[in-house]
């Protein structure tokens, strides 16, 4: 049972863009801001391969991972019609739903600092009327109409999901349908294909995540360098151990479209890892400030180490949304091991940092064998740095430097473990239409 | 909110009858009219851009004059009015009324156009204006004297066809709606051919897609001829009954081998075998001509060669079979229909003097003499970016002393205006529209006030024959009196020798036109000269000095020998974005269509080093400009595309390359015989 939703059928759709349009007159969307997307299998129209077009905006899933991703519960489902609705006083502009949605559904307002996206045309339907995009189709590709049929095939050309989307697909096979042509003319050769440059998009990139890179890289690195403070009563590295933790949490509220929204980030616990990972960073600081400068006890340090696994678990747990570019389940940037890492130097145990390194370097050939381009002089020049300075130095100054160069051996870390935590950012990417219509194409033309 | 049903008056196939709202004097929402048969479902989002095209903040609402720093400034009615009118009495006075250049073009469609021509013909005493046009007269033309007429079956007869030939036709991007009949008839069964050079978005169910050479059809079409009847696949009663000329036919195109055609299309062999089987053994078959390819030099000829093919099977005045070329049943109020009445009189009268052909405006602009051209006066058009050669249009445009435009929105050639006056735009006057495709007669009906200081052109004429001394009294005679009361008034006269018309009905939605023939040629009867379908033409020959019978011509360009220094064939089609140069200044459009870029296929790119986005110059001999090259195999080798109607202020302005010259019949404009070449820019 699943009510009303998008029926689109790929042999009438044309692209005309007509309910982009429709959609911007009903709910005034803002150019080049759009609610409804269309996307295209082979737009380039290489030919021995079909093309086809694909409208889908938000389908307004049974279970919408926007609403339970989104910490500020800025979504809310309308219990009669089922669309689900985002609330734009409430957004705090996170963008973490339009990582959650495969379907690209959410859409970044930067001008307003807030996500916005289709709500159904919930006025409409709730007086019986139609979607604006389906009434105004001109081919009728696309309509709103009952999508329960048990049976319903896997919606074509979207992403595979848990989340039950209201989209039914129909005729999916026009993308066979591929005219007889003759080769010579449509100048087509295999080689030339990148020439045409890349159709996708990941979504996420390293340059512009910036901020969430340094959120998360100082508390894994602040997850480590607690254990120094057993024996180092320094003020200098208290007050900055604090600081760093302050500048993290500010750097993340800046990252917001609405800063002042801020404290709205926890207020969904109960499904959204981001508002968990929110709350364990300030319970870290906090239960980290009370040990510096107050309890200094063991008891204490356990209190801290607890809320920093708790926290990088959340960590990781927001980071499981994203898809993975490689395919290993344990990557050698995963948080709670590069924590590890900095404990173990922290607390002066070599020989065991030393097999933790030679973990991570072996998680980090394993995650980088199957994704490099190593065509890109720039991508073998960061793998070459992040492995010398990040792995083969610290290596060999523990071996061969007596009396070790601590400072260097850290340093060394730091700069090697910052420079995976930026490449991961590249190596994870958000699943969408428009990639899934381009894979399956490419598929299809083998 | 108030309801209306209205159409869209834009030069456009489809011309869809939708519902719009108005509340508070503005134009809300538009919505689909689904009893119009042709267009049951929604409007394009060309027409879904009403909303923002009425309301625009950069619509033009008040009448302005150009500054001397190229600026614009607002001024008053009374001021615009008085300078054109103190103009024109000086212009008629010195040079003779012959030295103002009346232009008007496809802009907006309706009955109350004439006015404009009478303002010039009667009021003014007389004035130059241009014969020819822009678009589709070659084919009207080859039609005419062909079958007699230009006329189809309604569209939604089209899903009966089990055979349907899009030749040069992109109907998903220029006609949607015929997207509708034309997936019922694949999903019942019917088998697509695409004839394009390049793989449009409505070769996407095609069996097979051919990819001549620009200019080159005729070869083809001749050489299918020649393969239908040595295989004996020709409709043998039908032409003997109903065709002049078959015998001339048969023998002229003994040589035209598929050998020999694929030689000069590059279409292999085997593929024109293909289509010329499936066009002998489907039936019915509706072959659907695109517009593009009679903009030829050689277009009138290669539209006759074409339909041929629909002689030579029988495919015409049966359901599901006909040439779908154009549809002209629902003029039913004009006198001389197209292609007739854009061609010069045989005897000038004296008063107009209709010796510029559209086609060649720039250059005729500038040759014109005794006397030379003082002021123009353009109208629903655009010509700066949308007539031949751009280069040479503005050059004639800069030499004259007055320029007017009547314009909704600063257009290239608004731009180049002496004074701008703000033009009504389809919700501000009611009117009668016909269409070249959908059979209806329609009321295009006054829904709001107009915005700011807009008055419709037929007050504007109105008003300015009182500043030329004229008395209301010898003005009503002439023109329409300011106000909607006189235009119910005379759109009621019009209709008045229709009973199945009236204003009121037509006020609830479309209605068929008067004695509309369903499925054209169905009483097989043919206005030509011998009342056959005539292949052999004579009249072809006299009035248009070609072969009397079909016959392939090279195409002035796209002959090889042509000019070497320019290989490419640039081929500039519609977009589903724009209607010409309308359109592409809304927000949301602008969205859509992104920038101008020049299409290329990956292995001409690759020759030239040039990548995806990389920015390249057009050029040839007219002109030249920067434009980001798109790298798609969407486009056949030898071909490049920069889709029509980018104005020159957003770059692409594609007749900066094109040239003026006319089509080999019915003075129409073959500004796609045009090749360039391309370079990457260091």
């Amino acid at each position: 049972m699943k009510g009303k939703g998008f029926i689109f059928d790929y042999s009438k759709c044309v692209g005309c863009h007509a309910c982009i349009v429709a959609c911007y007159i009903e709910n005034k969307t803002n150019p080049p801001i759009a609610w409804r997307q269309v996307n295209t299998a082979n737009q380039k129209k290489i030919p021995l391969a079909g093309f086809l077009n694909l409208s889908i905006a938000c389908n307004h899933c049974i279970e919408a991972p926007c609403l339970k991703a989104c910490p500020a519960k800025a979504y809310q489902r309308d219990e009669q019609t089922g669309a689900v609705i985002h609330q734009p006083e409430k957004c705090i502009g996170c963008k973490y739903c339009t990582w959650a949605c495969p379907f690209d559904a959410p859409k970044y307002n930067s001008q307003k600092g807030i996500v916005e996206k289709c709500h159904l045309c919930n006025h409409l339907i709730t007086e019986g009327l139609k979607p604006a995009c389906a009434n105004q189709c001109p081919t009728s590709a696309l309509i709103f109409g009952s999508i329960d049929s048990a049976e319903q095939a896997e919606p074509f050309g979207i992403p595979r999901s848990k989340f039950q989307p209201r989209i039914k697909t129909l005729n999916p096979s026009v993308l066979k349908s591929i005219p007889e042509m003759d080769n010579n003319i449509s100048g087509y050769k295999p080689n030339q294909q990148h020439l045409l440059g890349d159709e996708t998009d990941d979504k996420i990139h390293a340059i512009e995540e910036w901020p969430l890179v340094l959120f998360s890289f100082i508390f894994t690195f602040l997850s480590g360098w607690i254990f120094a403070f057993k024996q180092d009563n320094s003020s200098i590295y208290k007050f900055l151990f604090i600081s760093l933790g302050f500048f993290a949490i500010l750097l993340s509220t800046f990252h917001l479209g609405k800063p002042f929204r801020a404290p709205r980030s926890i207020f969904n616990l109960r499904t959204s890892w981001l508002s968990r990972e929110v709350l364990l960073s300030g319970i870290f600081i906090l239960s980290s400030i009370l040990y510096l400068l107050i309890f200094n006890s063991t008891l204490m340090l356990l209190l801290c180490s607890l809320s920093s696994i708790l926290l990088l678990l959340s960590v990781e747990m927001v980071y499981s949304i994203p898809e993975k570019k490689y395919n290993t389940p344990l990557h050698s940037s995963n948080t709670i091991i590069t924590a590890i890492l900095f404990g173990l130097f922290f607390s002066g145990l070599f020989k065991v940092l030393v097999a933790v390194i030679v973990l991570k370097a072996l998680l980090y050939i394993i995650r980088k064998k199957d994704i490099a381009n190593l065509s890109h002089s720039w991508v073998v020049l960061t793998i070459l740095i992040r492995c010398v300075i990040g792995l083969f130095i610290p290596l060999s100054i523990i071996f061969y430097s007596n009396p070790l160069s601590i400072k260097y051996v850290l340093i060394c870390l730091l700069i090697g473990e910052l420079i995976d935590r930026f490449e991961f950012y590249n190596d994870i990417y958000i699943n969408s239409p428009s990639r899934v219509l381009y894979q399956t194409y490419k598929n299809e033309s083998k | 909110m108030k309801q209306f049903v209205t159409a869209c008056p834009r030069n456009c196939y489809s011309t869809c009858s939708f519902k719009v709202f108005v509340d508070n004097g503005l134009v809300v929402n538009v919505e689909p009219f689904s009893e119009n048969k042709a267009t049951p479902e929604g409007i394009c989002l060309k027409g879904l851009s009403y909303v923002e095209r009425a309301n625009s903040p950069d619509r033009i609402i008040y009448p302005h004059k150009k500054n001397n720093d190229g600026t614009f400034s607002r001024i008053s009615w009374d001021e615009a009015l008085n300078t054109i009118a103190s103009k024109l009495e000086y212009f008629k006075k010195e040079f003779g009324q012959h030295s103002v250049l009346y232009y008007a073009a496809s802009g907006m469609s309706g009955l109350l156009n004439d006015f404009s021509g009478k303002f010039w013909k009667e009021i003014y005493g007389g004035a130059t204006t241009v014969y020819g046009n822009l678009c589709w007269p070659a084919g009207l033309e080859a039609t005419r004297l062909t079958l007699g007429e230009n006329k189809h079956n309604v569209p939604w007869d089209l899903e009966n066809a089990k055979l349907i030939v899009l030749w040069g036709k992109n109907s998903a991007e220029s006609n949607i709606q015929e997207m509708i009949p034309l997936g019922k008839a694949l999903d019942n069964g019917g088998k697509l051919i695409a004839v394009d050079p390049r793989r449009t978005e409505s070769t996407q169910r095609a069996e097979i897609l051919i990819q001549p050479l620009p200019a080159t059809d005729a070869a083809l079409a001749l050489a299918i001829a020649n393969l239908l009847i040595a295989n004996d696949w020709i409709d043998h009663a039908f032409i003997k009954e109903y065709v002049l000329g078959f015998d001339l036919f048969k023998n002229s195109i003994e040589k035209c081998t598929p050998q020999w055609a694929s030689s000069i299309t590059s279409v292999p062999e085997e593929f024109i075998h293909k289509m010329a089987w499936m066009i002998g053994n489907i039936k019915p078959m509706t072959l659907i001509p695109g517009y593009g390819m009679q903009r030829y030099s050689n277009g009138g000829q290669t539209t006759r060669c074409l339909l041929a093919l629909s002689v030579l099977t029988g495919n015409i005045g049966k359901e599901g079979a006909c040439w779908h070329y154009a549809n002209l049943q629902s003029y039913v109020f004009d006198d001389l229909l197209e292609p007739l009445c854009y061609y010069p009189p045989e005897k000038p009268d004296g008063i107009i003097r209709r010796e510029i052909s559209t086609a060649r405006l720039g250059e005729d602009m500038l040759t014109l003499t005794d006397p030379q051209l003082k002021m123009i006066w353009v109208e629903r058009g655009n010509p700066i970016s949308q007539n031949p050669d751009t280069n040479k249009v503005l050059e004639a445009f800069k030499k004259l002393d007055f320029k007017v435009v009547v314009e909704q929105f600063f257009t290239d050639t608004a731009l180049e205006a002496d004074i701008v006056l703000p033009a009504k735009n389809m919700f501000e006057q009611t009117d009668i529209i016909g269409s070249y495709w959908n059979p209806y007669v329609q009321l295009r009906q006054k829904v709001v006030e107009p915005a700011g200081e807009v008055k419709p052109e037929t007050e504007i004429y109105y008003l300015l024959g009182q500043r030329l001394g004229f008395s209301k009294e010898q003005l009503n005679n002439v023109l329409l009196e300011p106000g909607e009361e006189s235009v119910l008034k005379y759109l009621n006269e019009k209709i008045g020798a229709f009973p199945t018309l009236s204003i009121e009905k037509l006020k609830d939605g479309p209605i068929l036109a008067p004695n509309l023939q369903e499925i054209a040629f169905s009483d097989y009867k043919f206005k030509t000269q011998s009342g056959k379908i005539e292949l052999f033409s004579i009249e072809a020959q006299e009035k248009w000095n070609v072969n009397p019978l079909p016959t392939f011509e090279k195409g002035i360009e796209a002959d090889s020998e042509y000019n070497k220094d320019y290989p490419l064939y640039l081929m500039s089609p519609n977009s589903k974005n724009r209607i010409h140069s309308q359109f592409n200044n809304l927000k949301i459009i602008r969205m859509i269509s992104g920038e101008p870029t020049i299409q290329i296929n990956p292995n001409d790119a690759s020759e030239r080093q040039i990548f995806n986005g990389d920015l390249v110059k057009v050029f040839n001999e007219r002109g030249d400009f920067i434009i980001k090259a798109e790298l798609s195999y969407q486009v056949r080798v030898g071909c490049v595309v920069i889709a029509n109607g980018w104005w020159r202020s957003h770059g692409g302005a594609v007749n900066t390359l094109s040239k003026g010259r006319e089509t080999d019949m019915g003075h129409g404009s073959a500004f796609h015989d045009n090749k360039v070449q391309v370079e990457k820019l260091n």
